[in-house]
């Protein structure tokens, strides 16, 4: 809580943390992740926060994305190359636990047609929504292909057992601005999530995938 | 001589014994030895004979127990034999030597002679003898020592061992359920020790709720029923009270010494004060360990609450068991949005004005739906419980308690109501019962909020048809994005140059820079300030203005006339579409280009937005100028509803959403007080004789109204009584009458002693 937050000193960290992983560079492209220190919350009297936010970029473009579809997204899903499972594939899995926790492990989110989407908890149990990753509705006016960008550029803000969280905000590969107008979004959005503001906040760090974290706040 | 005696006498007078080793250990020594060496023997023949009582070896214990740290030496050994004299008979002992022995240990352990591990896991055991007080000399042991070592810092290798304890009580306790009640108390005071150091939040980790969470589903009821009431418990009551000594008022300390005399201790007490209360505010600033509740630290919610419902379904528990089992899973089931489909039908078997405790079972329901549970799975219960309590023939109370109910599921899983249940059951907005009355509106207000699309149009109101196409209610599964945007839309809104500004507006914090900050530098951290908040509503006014003068945004002016015309037509023709009018249709034209219009700068704004939120640090005074500017806009709303918000707003139940719980309170609704029946009005009559005299003359009683003539002579002035017989004799008595008159006085009052 020594110093505020501007804007020169995030594009600077931002500068440091690309630097770093020019200097050595990885075989994969390493995500850029944003670390806040929670501090004078008690979650259990303050209400516990969760929210998510739509990024101006996307941050995590190789995120697997499955859609759960009746005929028609099924088809629009086979146009563009994009992962799906139908009703019936679906109830293949036959309640199978370890059938659906695989599936669960094998795509980073889902989407559902409208029309399917109330069957999930019957069609699968509880698995997806324990692994964290309950489907999203799409309609037949959507687009799939928008609605799965939707999803890969959307973070959620949750807190969990600790005071602390992580998110990934993009990663080594976006130009400095596009990296830094995420950056920006993600923690003016987590602020004004907190009930004090900013007096919530202990710590800010940016850090990519191997390399060590930079301090914002 | 009286030395020597005392002397010969010290190999029996152990107490005596004690208190001169104590002052001097080493010229005792031959003395403890002797009584050392007589422990040895007498613990040799006691182990032939455990379960015999002899206050001698008794006393032997306690002494060398209180001796022990003058000769560490010597009574290396002393520890281990007790330990392993109770582990090996503490069936058996007698009950008195066995609490000796205990005390004795615990002395030991207060005085750091024996690491508690080894202590602690034979107390566990212990738990297990049939003595009551014996059981709370332990606890209370057990819960202080665990307090102890975990006072600086969290001792883990300690708490490891120990929480693995419990659970091999908790499961012994499980295993051998028919055959001895032993483990079972000592599965329940172990059980007890978790809860109290979860409450005085020493062991605030998974691994106690997980170790208490296991306890559910023991077969011995009173363990379940301890472990439930746990995690159904308010956590927070309990040791706050405890915690809070009271602090010395320092204000009246301060105030004494400028009024009173000044000495120099007086000055030093108020140092010491000082220094205690500094003392006490940093620890509470070092106390910042938080504890999530119990019911979040779960390992795993789902699979536990599958489980406690396989145990609910096919449990024969007493009524209220069944209760609180139903009641955690729906707590918990609301709090993570679990979904155990099998658990509704359950609740809708019991949704029957006739069932006993159905508040609460309607609660319960309450508690147990989420937005995640599929609507075709809570309909049913909607269904249910519209046709079983909301209809004519019920009983006032049995409808509200309904139309609350049906109001507490629908607020938490908006998309399990349809239309023409909902304008039936709005159909009680005029129902005689105030009750119903209330329950009935308070949905049509709810609704107004979620989703007025359902509402019949007159009881939509006004702002929310005006609102209508900006509530748009969240299909399933959907999760609403960018909930904040609208604080930001709205700064930027009004503060198109907050670009440039913003960075001054951290300098409340900061000393260094100080340059050129107009506005609201200073006024961020306390906002509640009076000051600060007309200082950064002033600045709002500005930039108001400003944007008036700027022209980007419709004329005022305009946007007044308009509103005119749309009241006085809301007055005019009441109907709206009422399509017989050409103005009207003309203006109807008109509202639909305004209303794309109305988009389009939406959209922008969005933009606009987004633009701030991705170029820009938002800044505490940001923060303070939102709150103030949202206000700002919910008052204009109401004053002016034809501007209405472009934002959505948030859910209205998210307050209570926090915690899970529904109150039976809720449920049951405001009622009119009931008039007392008879056994209520004995009460009430019986509560006010309680200390009262009692009526009638207080003829015969033993204190009297008045004084006796004698007792009023005593009180007389001497000159009125000096020349009375009795006092004139008195002078004239001789000596020897004076004497036995002295006499009989003295024997009286020893007589009456």
């Amino acid at each position: 809580m020594t110093d505020s937050l501007t804007v020169s000193a995030v594009r600077e960290s931002v500068r440091k943390v690309k630097q770093q992983s020019e200097e050595k560079k990885r075989n994969f492209v390493e995500t850029v992740e944003l670390q806040i220190g929670l501090k004078n919350y008690d979650p259990q009297r303050d209400k516990r926060f969760s929210g998510s936010v739509r990024l101006p970029n996307i941050p995590r473009p190789k995120m697997s994305v499955c859609i759960l579809g009746d005929a028609l997204h099924c088809d629009q899903a086979k146009e563009i190359g994009m992962e799906f499972q139908s009703v019936d594939d679906l109830k293949k899995l036959n309640k199978n636990k370890k059938l659906i926790k695989k599936l669960a492990k094998k795509y980073d989110a889902f989407l559902a047609s409208e029309a399917l989407i109330k069957q999930i908890p019957r069609l699968l149990g509880p698995g997806l929504h324990k692994a964290g990753k309950f489907p999203t509705p799409v309609t037949h006016a959507d687009n799939i292909g928008e609605k799965a960008d939707e999803i890969r550029a959307t973070i959620k803000f949750q807190l969990k057992k600790v005071l602390c969280l992580g998110v990934a905000v993009g990663h080594v590969e976006m130009t400095e601005d596009e990296l830094l107008a995420n950056i920006m979004m993600s923690v003016n959005f987590l602020v004004s999530l907190l009930k004090k503001h900013w007096q919530n906040v202990k710590t800010l760090f940016i850090k990519s995938s191997m390399n060590k974290p930079v301090r914002l706040y | 001589m009286g030395k020597r005696n005392r002397a010969a006498l010290l190999p029996t007078n152990i107490p005596q014994l004690q208190n001169l080793i104590k002052r001097d250990p080493l010229s005792y020594k031959e003395e403890f030895l002797q009584q050392l060496r007589h422990f040895e023997s007498s613990r040799a023949i006691f182990e032939l004979k455990p379960e015999e009582h002899s206050t001698d070896f008794q006393d032997l214990i306690n002494f060398i127990a209180q001796v022990s740290p003058c000769y560490p030496e010597e009574t290396k050994e002393f520890p281990d034999q007790i330990i392993t004299l109770l582990s090996k008979h503490y069936q058996i002992l007698d009950a008195e030597l066995r609490r000796t022995m205990v005390q004795a240990l615990v002395l030991l352990r207060n005085r750091e002679m024996i690491s508690s591990t080894s202590l602690l896991s034979l107390f566990f055991t212990l738990f297990r003898c049939r003595d009551k007080i014996l059981r709370d000399i332990l606890y209370n042991h057990i819960v202080n020592d665990i307090k102890v070592s975990n006072q600086k810092a969290k001792n883990n290798k300690l708490n490891k061992t120990l929480q693995g304890f419990m659970y091999t009580m908790l499961t012994s306790a499980e295993g051998a359920a028919g055959t001895g009640s032993e483990n079972a108390i000592a599965a329940k005071r172990s059980l007890d020790v978790c809860i109290e150091l979860y409450r005085k939040n020493i062991w605030n980790d998974a691994k106690t709720v997980n170790v208490i969470a296991h306890a559910c589903f023991s077969p011995v009821t009173k363990i379940m029923v301890t472990a439930l009431q746990f995690f159904l418990g308010n956590n927070e009551d309990g040791d706050e009270s405890e915690d809070e000594d009271e602090l010395p008022d320092i204000k009246a300390m301060q105030h004494k010494q400028n009024v009173s005399k000044k000495t120099k201790s007086k000055a030093k007490q108020m140092e010491k004060m000082v220094a205690t209360l500094k003392k006490k505010s940093k620890a509470k600033k070092r106390a910042e360990t938080f504890n999530f509740s119990a019911l979040h630290l779960l390992n795993d919610p789902q699979g536990f609450t599958e489980k406690l419902y396989t145990h609910l379904s096919s449990s024969r528990e007493r009524h209220e068991v069944q209760l609180m089992l139903m009641n955690l899973i729906s707590r918990i089931s609301g709090i993570h949005k679990l979904t155990v489909l099998a658990f509704y039908p359950y609740l809708q078997k019991r949704l029957q004005p006739t069932q006993k405790d159905v508040t609460q079972i309607i609660a319960i329901t309450a508690q147990s739906s989420h937005d995640l549970v599929p609507p075709d799975v809570i309909e049913p219960l909607i269904q249910t419980l519209a046709n079983n309590f909301v209809t004519e023939h019920c009983a006032a109370e049995v409808m509200a308690a309904g139309l609350n109910g049906i109001r507490e599921i629908v607020s938490r899983c908006p998309l399990a109501m349809d239309a023409t249940l909902l304008q039936d059951l709005t159909e009680y907005k005029n129902h005689r019962d105030k009750g119903v009355m209330m329950a009935s509106r308070s949905l049509i207000g709810l609704f107004r909020e979620i989703n007025p699309e359902l509402l019949k149009k007159k009881d939509r109101g006004r702002s929310a048809a005006m609102n209508m196409r900006n509530i748009k209610p969240s299909m399933y599964g959907e999760s609403n994005n960018d909930a904040d945007l609208e604080g930001l839309q709205l700064l930027a809104e009004n503060a198109g140059e907050g670009g440039e500004e913003g960075e001054d507006n951290w300098d409340g914090w900061e000393e260094a820079s100080e340059d050129e900050d107009e506005e609201d530098g200073e006024g961020w951290i306390n906002v509640s300030d009076d000051e600060a908040d007309l200082n950064i509503k002033l600045s709002d006014d500005e930039n108001s203005g400003s944007e008036d003068e700027d022209g980007n945004k419709k004329p005022k002016a305009k946007r007044l006339t308009v509103n005119k015309e749309r009241r006085l037509k809301k007055k005019g023709m009441l109907p709206k579409d009422d399509d017989s009018e050409t103005v009207m249709k003309e203006e109807d034209e008109e509202t639909k280009a305004k209303r794309l219009q109305m988009e389009a700068e939406r959209k922008e704004k969005l933009a606009a937005a987004q633009l701030l939120a991705t170029t820009k640090i938002l800044t505490p005074a940001d923060f303070a100028k939102i709150e103030s500017l949202k206000l700002a806009k919910q008052a204009d709303q109401k004053l002016n509803p034809t501007r209405a918000g472009s934002g959505k707003r948030p859910a209205p139940t998210d307050e209570n959403r926090a915690e899970g719980e529904v109150s039976i309170g809720s449920i049951i609704g405001p009622r009119k007080k009931a008039k007392q029946d008879y056994a209520e009005r004995m009460e009430s009559i019986k509560n006010g004789r309680e200390g009262r005299e009692k009526f009638g003359s207080r003829k015969g009683s033993t204190e009297r109204g008045s004084t006796t003539n004698k007792e009023k002579a005593k009180g007389k002035n001497f000159m009125m009584i000096a020349h009375k017989r009795e006092v004139r004799e008195k002078k004239k008595m001789s000596l020897r009458e004076k004497q036995i008159q002295l006499h009989a006085h003295i024997k009286k009052q020893k007589m009456m002693k």
